[in-house]
Parts: C-alpha cells; structure tokens; sequence
C-alpha cells in the first residue's frame, strides 16, 4: 500500500513537472516566434488565420443559406486568373440556361470612400478567400468582403506620391494589383512598389526605383499605370513611356523586402547614341506597360512591348527597331532572354504590342501545343511555340487595315491608335480550342506636318510663336468587335459588332459563356462557341474599361467588374442578384 | 520498485532539465539574431574552427564594353568563390553593387550577371554570414568579422591604348597625347549629340512675382505623352528637356499648390520642332486660366539643347587644366596635357555626359577638362592604358 502511495505521489509530481516544463517552453517558444515574424517575415501567421471568418454570415441581398464554418474558395489570384493569363474559369455554376437570374450583388462607388478619387479606372480585381483587392487611379487600394461589400482596409497613397501624380497631369490609372506572402503589391505612379499587409492593410516597404536604378524616373519620362505579377517569390515590374523616349525594362524585385531580384533589369532597346538610336538620340520606347504572363513548367516569363519612339516619325531611328512591338520570353531566375518576335517593324502607327501575351496548350493541325498568343494594336494576331519561339500563326488580321499616304489634308489610317487589340486582355477556351479578342474599330487621321516655316526656324533667328486652337476631334464612326480565331486552322470563326470600343476585355467560364463589359457601362455575356448575346446588364456605371474577375464561395460563382468614367465604381454580380438596373 | 521509479524520475528531471537549458540558450540566440553571434554558447566555441584567411575572388574583375546584342548577349556571367583557409564558406549573402543578393552555394559559389553594354564599376561585398557554415561547422565570430570586411571591384570599361606623345608645337610645356578607346569589330563608340531640346522659361504670379515650386508640364493630344520639370527655383525658373516631334497638340500646365492652372478652353500649343523655347507664364490673379497672350504668355524660339555622350578624362590634380576631344565613333581622341602632369602616367577614367548647352558640340570638338563630367560612383575609374 504504502509502495503504492509512493509511486502514485512520484508519478503525479512528475507529469506536474513535465506539464510546467512544456508549458513554459511554449510560452519562450510563441515569444521568440513572435519577435522573429516582427523581425523577418510579416506573413505566415496572417496567412494562417485566414481560414477563420465568422463574421460573413450576413449577405443581405442573397437566399440566406447555412454557412459552413470553413467556407470553400475558389480565387481569382492573380492578373488573368492564372499565371499564363488564359481568363478561363472552370466554374460551371452560371450555365447558358440560368444566366439570365444573374443580378448586382453589391457596388460601390469610390468617391463615396474618399472624394479625392480621380475620376476612371481601369482595375482588374483579384479575389483571394473572399476578399476582393482592387485599385483606382491615383493608387488608392480597396480591401472588401467579396460578397458583401464590407470594407476590410484601405490604403490610401501618401502626399508626396499624390504630389507626383499631379505634377504629370496624366490620368492617374492603374491596372491592379498582386498578391503573395501574405502582402499585397501594387505599382506607384511615382515609379515605385508597395508592398502592403494583406491582413492590416499597413505598409511593409515602398521603393522608388529609381533607388537601384537611377534614370527610372518620371521627369525622364517614365510612368506607370501597369499591375504587378507575383510568381516564385519575384514581382515584375515595367513601366509606361514609349511616347517619351524612354528605354523601355523589364524588371523583378524580391517580393520579400523589395530589393532586386535580377542583377540588371532588361532593357528592350539600345541604350541611346548606339544601334538604331546612334543618329536619333531622343528616341527609345519598347516599354512594357502590361503584366509579363508567366510558363511555370519552364519558368520562363513573356512580355509585350510598346512602340519606338519617336512614335510617328521614323527617320532618325532606321531599320526594324528590334524589340519594339515584340513578345519576349526571358528567363524567370535572371531574366536571361529565350527568344523574341517583333509584330510591327519600324512602327509608324502607335502600333504596340501592348495586351499581355498569354499562354496556353491548344489543339493544333490535331496535335497538343503549348503556344504563346498576342493580338496587337495593328489589328493582328500571333501565336507562337512556348519553347521555341517558332512561329505557329501570324498576321491574322482581325481589324480593318489601311495605311494611305499621308497627305496635308489628312488620310483615315486602320486601325487608329487605340488598336486592333488594346490592353483589353483575351480570354482562351480549351474545350472549344477558341481564343476571343476584343477589337476595337475606330480609325486615326494622321496628317503630314506641312510647315516650311521650319526651315526658317532653324537658321537660328528667335521665332516667336503661341497657342492655336485645338484640332476637332477625329469624326468617325467607332465600334468594337470580339473575334474568335480557332486554333485548329488559324481560322477565324466569326466575329461580333458590338456598340462601342472594346476597351475592357474578356473572361470566359467552363460553361462555354464570356463576359464583358462595355463604354456605356452595359456588362454583357455572349456564348462563346457563337458570339451569340446571352445577357446584358446596364450597370449604373460607364466606361467599363478592364475584365471581369470571376471567383466562387461555398460553390457560388461571382464576377467582379470596375467601371470607369466620372463615377467610378465596382459591381458583383451572382446568380440571384439585384435586377434592377442602372440609367 | 520505488527505487527504480525514483532513478527514473531523477534521471527525467535531469534530462529535462538539460533539455531547458539548451532551447533557452537557443531562444536567446533566436531573439538576439540580428546581433552577429553575440550570444553564441560558449561551450560551441570549442567546436568552430580559427580560421587564418579567408577569400573572396572573382574569375573576370576587368570586361571592356561590347556593343549592345540583340540577342542580349551582353549580358556575361561572373562567377565568385568565397572561402576560409581555402575551403567553401556556404550560405553566406554576398551583395552585387548595392542590389541583388546572392547565397553562396555547398562550394562557396555564387554568380550574377553583368551588363557590359553599360559603363560599370561594381562593388561585390559579403553583407551577411549569419548562416554561412564551412562544411558543417558553423563560424567563430572572428571568422565572420574578417569575412563581412571582404569586398571586390568589377568594372565595364572601354579599354584604352596611347599610339602617340608628341611634344606640342604650339605650347613646348604641352604633349599632344594621340589614344583611342579599344573596339571590338563592327563596334562604334557612341555619338556624342542632342538627345533633347528644352522647355524652360519663368513662372511669376499676377503681381509679376516670382513662384518657387510650381512645375509645369506638357501633354501630348490624342496619345499617352507627356513632360514634366522639376519645381522652378527661387527666381521662378523652370526647365524641362522634351522629345521634338511633329506639328502635334500640347496641353500646357503648371501645377502650383494643389491648383492645376491651364490654357483657355481648346487651346493648344504647337511647338517647333528641333529647337528649344522660352515660354514665360503669368498665372492668373483669379480662376485657373493663363491668358494665352503677351505679357500673360510669351514664347518664343531659344538657343541650347540637351546634349548627351561617353566621355573619358584624367584622373590629375586639382587645378590641373587640359584638353581631350570628344571622342570620335572610332574611337579615337586626342588630348593637350602638360608634360609634367603627363610624365607621373595618370590613370584615365570615363563619365557619361548629359548636359543642357547652350551651344553644340560634336564628336571631334575641343574642350578643356573643366567641361568634362566627374565620374559618378558607377562609373570606371583608375583605367590604365596600354601602349599600341
């Protein structure tokens, strides 16, 4: 007995010990694990509380239904939905026949959040576990319940960048934004990055650029409007500025503290006083003002670039202008170049390569490839092996093409300089083998400069000189198109009228239906096998100028989309949904 | 029985005991990481080699510039070791010219690329060995300190050959030094010429006051260019380089104090093409408008351009006067320097050049040192010619 009491007295103060023992390395453990997240890395505790949201039982404008504590997400997490930036959901909740139930779920209007929002937008959101991010001009960022509506965060751009921003007296647009370990990244107007907690919605780092790489600045001509894409712990960065000489980049920064992830970064074209810029000092261009796609089988990224610069005038910059209008494929890790194919040679027309190339495996002639696809501002498509470079289709026209002679009085040139295709991005189906380009039709005039006081001018005597009035603006009819090109044969399978500019894009779904919205704000869906209108929505907003954005909770299928013009605003729509709609 | 639980229970505690111990050490050092090894236990010590010498070397230090490559060739590979007492140091963090860092691998290896298309001259420097190990063995703090103070230079430069000294036959205390800046086949130095022209002018207010701080910029009609200057100074000078292009449209503003003032309604300028201009502005005492007429609004044609080039200089003393000719495309320059200064074999450097003039130089034009760009940081300095 007494033995017994013994033991029993040993063992219990045993596991007491070992009990305070392990509690207290706990407490050193949860300690030291905090000061190290502080210190090192912000993100993977956020990142592993997120299954968590008991607060999103309340959607006021959907049937109530039981909500599973862990909700299920299906994301729209980056740019073009994946990585190689095809725009195709495998969703199949929204089908041909009940598209029609489809209804607002919630909007917002930005300048109700904060007055100071300029007036556009041209916003591709990203929905990551139900939240949707999504960006207006001048660089403000949005944080929101995606279903409904609640504000989470806001990151509002601070004084000196908004100081910048006026300075330039541009539209202030941005594209979106990228998100990865834990942050969200958005490119500045004053040619920076920002990294921004995905949780708090607090600043981690902001760059300038121009800290590593002194000449990337805004009074060089340099400006941004483009989204980043986060891939294998990198961001790619490029810029606007073709119009202003600049030298085009292309550029990745370490997600983790935004220092540079590439020793150099890669400069579309010469430096100036060499090659085709020897005699033409002033030109250069080739920027790269869309996101990069990016292969990860062979983790090679693809970019488009911009025209040469000077943009219409071609005597001082002789021959092709390589790598102006071109898709490049560089290596992620270092961006080594793989390969490059220009579009349009020593470009006289404004004709960037200026939508995202994306990629995908398609059947063609019966056989699988994996090709890279570009629709260009010259109204042209291309298609090209991933790997190779080699080309698979080219110049298939999908605009009207015309380049009179110019003449004093002035010639209509096809296309104009919004394009062909634009940045509004394509969108690829892989069971119908279709890719869908959104076309715009809208010719430029383009006069020859006629003044022979120029020569004058240039013996040197000062020349007074002033304002004039304005040319009238081009008066020609201008509507949009979406053409379907199969790539079995390269053929085109039918093209659409649609009212107005293509200036948004297109998403399609696994249910064989693609969306879109439009200037007037009337966001649409037409089947993708035909082109045939299924549905349209006259939003409250206007001049829908980017993608919708399609995600999913517990199994419901969302789309996001921003419209620009005066008042700008987000709309979600589901299956459901608010019908009433706008003027 | 009791006997063997209470060894039992002894040797637990003990071992527990023990175990505590060692996280707290390890804990501690965890909290204190960013302190190079203050807190290492002591009795590890033992266990890290002393190392004697330690080594950071690249296989190229010295690349002459090559022309730009369409397929990106410029773009070389540099490869670097680094070691103590010969033997790899891995996962040590080694910094390219304040950018990117780099891990060295299980071999003490680490690459990065350089750009020899561009002028460079690159500092490569051990920034963190905090987690760098010699074979499993992990460093004394020593060994850390002598490996966080190694650094090495790569420079880009053209390569530069003398082919004459003479003696100068106008000044006999000057030589004429004939050189040439080393070109591969097909490879032209670059042009030395006009990469813009200016908008500059002054910004007063209705009073005819000068206006510190406002910018002024310009808008191309119907496309996505544009220009902006810095913020005028106290004298309410602006200045901005621009890009000539054809008989197009430009929206004119200055952006003073959050007001964005503008032309009237669908007035534009027309700028001529290939020369600077003066633009003088008044704003408005009331409203946002600039009255596009004189005195409101005054431009008027200007000399001076923005000009742009590669030079190469001396490294001499100050107060030392010379002069070197804009080099021509070939690559060749002649320089006057005085003979004393010349003897003591000065090292030469090269600098781009960018700068408003007011009047135009090309390649081949005489001018004095005091002309020519200091070389910045990046730029390769200390080159030592050779004789052709």
């Amino acid at each position: 007995m007494k033995n017994r009491k013994i033991i029993w007295w040993v063992g219990g103060f045993a596991l007491l010990v070992i009990i305070v023992v392990i509690a207290w390395q706990m407490a050193i453990y949860n300690n030291t694990s905090v000061q190290q997240t502080d210190e090192v890395e912000q993100a993977e505790p956020e990142e592993a509380e997120e299954p968590e949201k008991p607060e999103e039982s309340k959607e006021p404008e959907e049937p109530v239904t039981e909500e599973p504590e862990d909700a299920a997400y299906e994301n729209w997490s980056t740019f073009g939905y994946d990585l190689e930036l095809t725009r195709h959901v495998p969703f199949s909740e929204i089908t041909k026949d009940n598209v029609n139930d489809l209804g607002l779920v919630w909007s917002q209007k930005f300048k109700e959040l904060n007055e100071n929002i300029p007036a556009g937008n041209q916003s591709f959101p990203i929905i990551i576990d139900g939240v949707l991010y999504v960006t207006t001009g001048a660089n403000y960022v949005f944080a929101f319940d995606a279903v409904t509506g609640e504000e989470k965060w806001r990151w509002e751009p601070p004084q000196d960048l908004i100081d910048t921003l006026e300075r330039q007296s541009m539209p202030m647009t941005n594209r979106g934004v990228a998100v990865g370990e834990g942050k969200v990244f958005m490119i500045t107007g004053d040619i920076g990055l920002v990294s921004i907690d995905q949780e708090t919605g607090e600043t981690v780092d902001h760059i300038l650029l121009s800290d590593y790489f002194p000449t990337l600045t805004p009074e060089n001509g340099y400006y941004e409007t483009t989204a980043p894409i986060y891939y294998d712990g990198k961001i790619f960065v490029g810029s606007s500025g073709s119009d202003n000489g600049v030298r085009g980049f292309e550029m990745a920064f370490n997600g983790s503290d935004l220092t540079p992830a590439w020793d150099e970064p890669f400069w579309t074209v010469p430096p100036k006083g060499e090659e085709w810029l020897a005699e033409g000092l002033f030109g250069g261009g080739g920027a790269v003002w869309m996101p990069p796609s990016v292969d990860t089988e062979t983790n090679t990224i693809y970019f488009a670039t911009g025209n040469p610069a000077p943009d219409f005038y071609g005597e001082k910059r002789p021959g092709d202008n390589p790598h102006t209008n071109s898709i490049i494929a560089v290596e992620a890790d270092t961006g080594k170049m793989k390969w490059v194919n220009q579009q349009v040679s020593h470009d006289l027309w404004d004709y960037d390569s200026g939508d995202s190339p994306s990629i995908f495996t398609a059947t063609i002639n019966g056989e699988e490839r994996r090709v890279v696809a570009e629709g260009s501002k010259g109204g042209e498509w291309w298609a090209w092996d991933a790997e190779t470079g080699e080309t698979v289709y080219e110049n298939i026209a999908f605009s009207k093409i015309d380049h009179p002679d110019p003449t004093e009085e002035g010639t209509l040139v096809y296309p104009g300089i919004l394009g062909g295709q634009n940045y509004a991005p394509d969108t690829f189906d892989p069971e119908l083998n279709l890719v869908l380009i959104p076309g715009i039709e809208a010719p430029s005039i383009i006069k020859v400069a006629g003044n022979e006081q120029e020569a004058v001018e240039k013996n040197g005597s000062v020349w007074a000189f002033g304002t004039s009035y304005a040319a009238p603006a081009d008066d020609v009819e201008s509507y949009g198109t979406v053409t379907a090109i199969d790539l079995e044969n390269g053929d085109i399978a039918y093209q659409i009228k649609t009212d107005d500019a293509m200036r948004g894009g297109l998403t399609s779904t696994a249910t064989g239906i693609t969306f879109f919205g439009e200037l007037s704000g009337n966001v649409q869906a037409i089947d993708t096998a035909t082109g045939e209108n299924l549905w349209n929505f006259q939003t409250s907003g206007e001049t829908i100028s980017a993608a919708p954005s399609i995600f999913t909770k517990n199994g419901k299928q969302y789309i996001a989309i921003t419209s620009a013009g005066r008042d700008p605003q987000i709309h979600v729509f589901a299956l459901g949904g608010d019908k009433a709609q706008g003027e | 029985m009791v006997k063997k639980l209470l060894f039992i229970f002894f040797m637990s505690m003990l071992l527990l005991l023990a175990a505590c111990k060692e996280t707290s050490n390890d804990q501690i050092e965890n909290v204190d990481k960013q302190e190079v090894g203050q807190k290492d236990s002591k009795e590890e010590q033992g266990e890290k080699s002393v190392v004697q010498d330690v080594s950071l070397s690249l296989d190229k230090q010295n690349l002459s510039v090559t022309p730009w490559q369409y397929d990106h060739s410029q773009l070389e590979e540099v490869k670097g070791v680094l070691t103590a007492d010969g033997k790899p140091v891995s996962d040590a963090e080694i910094q390219v010219d304040g950018k990117r860092v780099i891990k060295t691998d299980e071999t003490g290896s680490f690459n990065f690329m350089i750009d020899r298309n561009n002028l460079a001259n690159k500092i490569v420097q051990v920034v963190n060995v905090e987690d760098a190990k010699i074979g499993e063995s992990e460093l004394s703090d020593e060994t850390k300190h002598a490996l966080l103070s190694l650094s090495e230079n790569i420079t880009v430069n053209y390569p530069i050959e003398i082919s004459s000294v003479k003696p100068s036959k106008e000044k006999e205390d000057l030589v004429v030094v004939e050189g040439k800046a080393i070109l591969d086949e097909n490879q032209e130095y670059p042009a030395f010429g006009t990469s813009k022209y200016s908008v500059h002018g002054t910004i007063v207010d209705s009073e005819g006051d000068p206006i510190e701080g406002a910018t002024v910029n310009l808008r191309r009609d119907g496309v996505e260019g544009f220009t902006v200057s810095p913020p005028s100074n106290e004298y309410g000078e602006y200045q901005m380089m621009y890009l000539p292009e054809d008989d197009e449209d430009h929206y004119l503003n200055v952006v003073y104090e959050g007001t964005t003032y503008h032309l009237p309604d669908n007035k534009v300028f027309q700028f001529p093409e290939d020369i600077s201009v003066q633009v003088d502005i008044q704003l408005p005492n009331e409203g946002e408008v600039i009255t596009d007429e004189p005195p409101y609004l005054v431009s008027k044609t200007a000399p001076g351009a923005l000009y742009t080039g590669i030079m190469i200089g001396l490294h001499v003393d100050k107060g030392v006067e010379y002069s070197v000719t804009i080099p021509n495309r070939d690559g060749t320059f002649i320089m006057e320097v005085p003979k004393s200064v010349w003897d003591e074999s000065p090292t030469f450097y090269q600098a781009t050049f960018e700068s408003f003039l007011l009047e135009g130089k090309e390649s081949g034009d005489m001018v004095s040192s005091g002309f020519l760009p200091e070389p910045n940081e990046d730029e390769p300095t200390l080159i030592i010619p050779s004789e052709g």
